[in-house]
């Protein structure tokens, strides 16, 4: 019984103590906006290699808001934020294992559309892409 | 003699077949609610009463994940957090206190997007682990909540109804 209560007692001070520093590297690393004017650029590469690029003056801190003020996305609200399934005018097809995706500079976004930051000269690609 | 060893390794591949695809019904049905999921839970109650066909329910699990969603990079995750899941539960196997496995699934759920980092940073570097892992943090404390509160709730219902199966099966 005594063992048992002290492995309940460790047990719950573990989950405390990683959901304090989880929270805390949370807090201190977020992704944060910038307020203010900016021009970012966008590439949107098709499924047939052709390129759109748009250039976009936003005042918006996220990706979504400066993507959606162009009207340039579209998709499904779900739990990490819009899925994108259009963009510009083209939806990826699930059939074919199609789906957006989203990258800076090159490197794969390891955040939503939702809560990528922008600033001032940023570019972005968008690239239809095929299987899973 | 040779008949009961096949009619016991009969039963257990029903049961793995029947206990993976009741998580995956589990998965998909909870699957609209955001980091609520029940499959957490199942996994340590089949560890504690079905030790030997685990390895089979999570390996018809894992795959009719794969084929239902695509054998993406997620999918590597899937092939050791619930099997790392299913040995930590077994070894506390003897534990029989909710607010202990309450605990431990809540650290499961907690510790998910870091164990699910792994991949990422093999594939992309450190850095992009790190960053996969710090983006998904507040849906890790949404895990971890869901997974405490259906631990407290369900820990004893679930684990009493697999008991009667155990009984009635093995």
């Amino acid at each position: 019984m005594k063992s048992q209560n002290k492995k309940i007692a460790i047990a719950l001070a573990v989950l405390a103590v990683l959901a304090v520093i989880f929270g805390a590297v949370y807090f201190f690393n977020r992704p944060q906006g910038t307020a203010g004017e900016k021009t970012i650029e966008v590439a949107v590469i098709f499924g047939d290699g052709t390129a759109g690029n748009h250039t976009i003056k936003t005042s918006e801190e996220f990706l979504r808001g400066a993507l959606e003020q162009e009207k340039l996305i579209s998709g499904e609200e779900s739990q990490y934020g819009l899925f994108v399934k259009t963009v510009d005018g083209v939806t990826a097809d699930d059939s074919k294992q199609e789906w957006w995706f989203f990258s800076k500079d090159g490197q794969m976004l390891e955040t939503s559309v939702d809560s990528t930051p922008i600033a001032d000269g940023d570019h972005f690609e968008i690239t239809l892409t095929s299987g899973y | 003699m040779e008949k009961r060893k096949t009619n016991t390794a009969l039963k257990d591949l029903i049961l793995s077949g029947l206990f993976g695809a009741l998580l995956l019904a589990v998965q998909v049905v909870l699957a609209p609610l955001p980091n609520v999921e029940l499959v957490s839970l199942l996994v340590a109650l089949y560890a504690i009463e079905f030790p030997r066909q685990i390895p089979g329910a999570l390996a018809v699990f894992v795959l009719l994940e794969g084929l239902i969603y695509g054998f993406g990079i997620w999918w590597v995750m899937y092939l050791y957090v619930w099997p790392l899941l299913a040995a930590v539960c077994w070894l506390f196997r003897r534990t029989d206190s909710v607010l202990f496995w309450a605990a431990v699934l809540g650290v499961f759920g907690l510790m998910f997007g870091a164990l699910c980092a792994i991949p990422y940073a093999v594939a992309g570097g450190l850095a992009a682990g790190i960053a996969y892992w710090v983006s998904g943090i507040p849906f890790d404390l949404l895990h971890c909540g869901g997974n405490v509160v259906l631990a407290l709730v369900l820990f004893r219902p679930l684990r009493g109804g697999i008991k009667r199966i155990h009984e009635k099966a093995v």
